[in-house]
């Protein structure tokens, strides 16, 4: 069964763009632009969040923090994303399992993932 | 009359012999009397008249001639307010002459103003005696012009200078060895919302400085003090009377050992303006950068896609094509990190995420990295580390490719660029190598500074924001490393930067320093 990752990000291009990438290899994909990411979290039940850490609005580690705090939802790995390196620490303070910034190189970005799902 | 006198003396009888003698001898040290007194006269600097009871001048000194310039011929005999074409009709001088003297036999120092027309504008001080017995006035006129001129020169460089302290916007003060505030400015009222007596008040003016910065602008005081004529510039916070903090931009100067000031001059400017147009400009800069990297993601994100999209279908000129569109992506994304990396080390807000790597792995992949953007220029690596570095392997990335770059850019008819890598015990040396247009002697010095851009011998400018050497040289400094640059005209350039090996915690940096620095608050 297809490994499913959900993306979370407040620029439609970006989702658009990775939903791409991450289908033509293999992975189901799913996207939330507005932040009601807990939401899409329980319908949808993603192996991997790749969570935007400045959305507007929304704090992405305030989210990443919830769910990893949460029995239910805490196994989801997390990669956070900033177009901030130095945002680095605050992911990894955060809870996150990793951080990737942007922009990507998409064989980076998919040699992470893969590394996580395994 | 007197030589009359002396010669017929000894015409007379016998008799007379005597009292002829003792006439004689009167007559001669009458002579002598009066030759010594024109001798006073005339030696005397300040002009001089000697004027009989009805005010005829009977003689005058030579200062008086070569001060009014006036002739001896024109002036004996002459009545004073006539003497010169009656420029001496002065109505104070003859309310004196006629009224005052002969009630009070004298006068001293009385100023008289006029306007003399042979020698123009002259403040004088008169001095006059009446001598009832010779009927003469001895009246004696000293010059106070220029005197006058000075005092009033004085007086307005003094109004002049206490204009631009009252009036100035910054806030100054004279502060004493024990920090007791001697003078305050009013505008101290205008800075920080004391006056001037109020702030005279305080026991010491950094009282008002929250404790952690008072413990360095204490320190930085008393190393002022040890050194007479030095200065010292720092930036902190004041507590102004309205119990807000408000960032102070001061300058100490040291003038203890100047007897005239004997204290220290502080400078106080209000920055609160300043400061807070700084954190606008780098939360712009930041926001600005961080928007622009949207669109270059799922810019370089799509070409990724096509990339990949043609290299499957077979389209290998495509597929290049689109390497090359990423690569120039890449550069955008640099000038866009450089903007936002800038603005971070001027706000003293770098962060550096420091972990252990292999240097030599870094040192490839960089320069793999770099060979892509270059056809003509072969990149060899000679020698190696062989060790584990502990520092932010990004950044340090980024000051390889920075040199790498300009490497390039600047050897436009090489063929080849050599990266050195060579290690000691605790140190890690990188040298970039190029063969290109090399940097000339008076340049050499200012290639790290912000801005500096190279100018071709025609005088035109390479492309470049000139930040990447600026943005290299303060990363590799905040690794306690240091960066440096040998180099020969027409010949080409090695950059170097060495960084120790087990990169200790950053020394915590000194809030306040000589010079440009300034306090920096986490």
């Amino acid at each position: 069964m297809a490994k499913k990752i959900l993306i979370a990000d407040d620029d439609p291009s970006i989702l658009d763009a990775l939903k791409q990438i991450f289908e033509s290899e293999g992975y189901e994909v799913e996207t939330s632009v507005d932040g009601e990411v807990i939401a899409k979290i329980h319908k949808f039940r993603p192996d991997l969040l790749l969570l935007d850490i400045w959305m507007s609005g929304v704090d992405g580690r305030d989210i990443c923090k919830k769910l990893k705090s949460q029995p239910k939802t805490q196994h989801i790995l997390i990669i956070m994303v900033s177009a901030n390196n130095d945002t680095k620490e605050i992911a990894k303070a955060a809870g996150a399992d990793d951080f990737v910034a942007k922009p990507f190189e998409m064989h980076d970005l998919l040699a992470k993932v893969a590394q996580h799902i395994k | 009359m007197n030589k009359n006198v002396i010669n017929n003396g000894p015409k007379e009888p016998q008799k007379n012999g005597v009292k002829k003698l003792a006439l004689e001898k009167r007559i001669t040290n009458l002579t002598a009397d009066v030759k010594y007194a024109q001798d006073i006269i005339d030696t005397v600097r300040e002009p001089f008249l000697v004027l009989d009871g009805t005010l005829h001048i009977v003689t005058a000194n030579p200062a008086f001639y070569r001060m009014f310039k006036v002739l001896k011929k024109n002036t004996e005999g002459t009545l004073v307010f006539k003497l010169g074409d009656h420029q001496w009709n002065i109505p104070e001088l003859r309310k004196l002459l006629e009224e005052v003297l002969p009630k009070k036999k004298i006068f001293n120092d009385f100023e008289v103003s006029h306007d003399f027309p042979s020698i123009g504008q002259k403040t004088m001080l008169l001095n006059a005696r009446r001598i009832d017995h010779a009927q003469l006035i001895l009246l004696a006129i000293e010059d106070i012009t220029e005197q006058k001129q000075l005092e009033e020169l004085k007086k307005r460089n003094d109004k002049r200078f206490r204009a631009l302290i009252e009036k100035s916007t910054d806030a100054i003060a004279l502060v004493n060895q024990k920090g007791k505030v001697l003078y305050a400015s009013p505008s101290t009222k205008s800075v920080i919302g004391y006056t001037p007596e109020e702030f005279q008040k305080l026991t010491n003016p950094f009282d008002l400085v929250p404790p952690d910065d008072r413990k360095i602008i204490t320190e930085l005081f008393s190393e002022l003090l040890k050194q007479p004529g030095s200065d010292k510039h720092a930036v902190y916070r004041i507590r102004h009377k309205n119990g807000k903090f408000i960032w102070i931009e001061s300058v100490m100067t040291n003038m203890i050992s100047d007897p005239n000031v004997g204290a220290v001059v502080i400078n106080y400017r209000d920055m609160s303006q300043r400061k807070a147009l700084e954190t606008q400009k780098d939360d712009f800069i930041g926001i600005a950068s961080h928007e622009l990297k949207t669109p270059v993601t799922s810019l370089k994100a799509y070409t990724q896609i096509l990339q990949k999209r043609f290299e499957k279908y077979g389209d290998p000129v495509a597929s290049q094509n689109l390497t090359k569109m990423d690569t120039q992506i890449n550069r955008l994304t640099a000038l866009i990190e450089d903007l936002l990396d800038v603005t971070k080390i001027e706000s003293g807000k770098i962060v550096f995420n420091k972990n252990v790597f292999d240097f030599d792995t870094l040192a490839k992949d960089t320069t793999d990295e770099m060979q892509l953007t270059s056809e003509m220029h072969k990149i060899r690596i000679k020698g190696e580390v062989k060790k584990q570095v502990y520092a932010d392997k990004e950044r340090i990335g980024l000051v390889l490719t920075n040199f790498l770059t300009n490497a390039i850019k600047y050897s436009p008819h090489a063929d080849k660029v050599i990266v050195h890598l060579s290690a000691d015990k605790n140190m890690v040396v990188v040298g970039v190598q190029d063969y290109g247009i090399g940097i000339s002697k008076e340049n050499i010095g200012t290639v790290f500074e912000r801005f500096y851009r190279v100018k071709s011998p025609k005088g035109d400018t390479y492309p470049g924001l000139g930040l990447g050497l600026y943005i290299s040289a303060e990363i590799i400094k905040r690794h306690n490393g240091k960066v440096w640059v040998n180099s020969k005209i027409g010949k080409g350039s090695t950059f170097y930067f060495a960084i120790p090996i087990n990169g200790k915690p950053e020394k915590k940096r000194l809030k306040v320093q000589e010079g440009e620095e300034e306090v920096k608050h986490g």
